[in-house]
């Protein structure tokens, strides 16, 4: 089972996409574990994720979280902000499986 | 109005919003190292995405002047919040680049 993380500034919106892809997850048949936080929780976080994704707020992030949790073997991944804006979960869903399975 | 469609507006105004506040935040780091070009190319691209945040922000104010009795939802004021954040991120990164500027011309 793969262990998806969504950060955001405060949880909030990402949650929404949460939901939506934990819907598209269940008709794809993939089994994921998915929550959303605000990116200021990332050292309780990174030990137990397979792969983090950042929403288009908190792109400023990824070089930071990069340098700090390189030894994590994490991958930290943008989300496109089309997809975010149109809340296309199983877009998102469907581009963080891949990168997992890659 | 349906809540469902208020947010996702309010989805859109978080994207475009928030994709330009990073720009900007970029475009800092760039005159930090002197790239001035790169910054301004930076803060032109975080200007049209905050300009989309805001044309689908006024979008909602249009639609209540219309139709009075529109209920906000939290994510719509989050959103605005964002927005608000963007907004002030432009302003404030222009002087900063501006700083850097003069800094290494001296």
């Amino acid at each position: 089972m793969y262990n998806i993380i969504l950060v955001c500034e405060h949880g909030a919106s990402t949650s929404a996409m949460v939901t939506k892809m934990r819907a598209a997850a269940e008709q794809l048949g993939e089994d994921c574990e998915i929550n959303a936080y605000s990116y200021s929780k990332m050292d309780e976080l990174i030990d137990s994720a397979d792969i983090v994704l950042l929403g288009p707020q908190v792109r400023f992030k990824k070089k930071t979280f990069e340098q700090k949790y390189a030894d994590k073997n994490v991958e930290f991944v943008l989300i496109d902000p089309v997809d975010f804006g149109t809340m296309n979960g199983e877009k998102v869903v469907k581009m963080a499986l891949e990168h997992l399975k890659q | 109005m349906s809540i469902e469609e208020i947010n996702n507006i309010s989805f859109q105004i978080i994207s475009y919003a928030g994709d330009g506040k990073c720009d900007c935040l970029e475009a800092v780091e760039e005159a930090k190292e002197g790239n001035f070009e790169q910054a301004e190319q930076l803060l032109a691209k975080a200007e049209e995405s905050i300009n989309k945040a805001h044309e689908v922000h006024t979008q909602l104010l249009v639609e209540e002047a219309r139709n009075p009795g529109i209920q906000p939802t939290i994510m719509f004021v989050h959103a605005s919040n964002h927005l608000a954040i963007a907004e002030w991120a432009i302003e404030d990164c222009r002087m900063k680049i501006d700083i850097y500027r003069l800094i290494k011309s001296k």
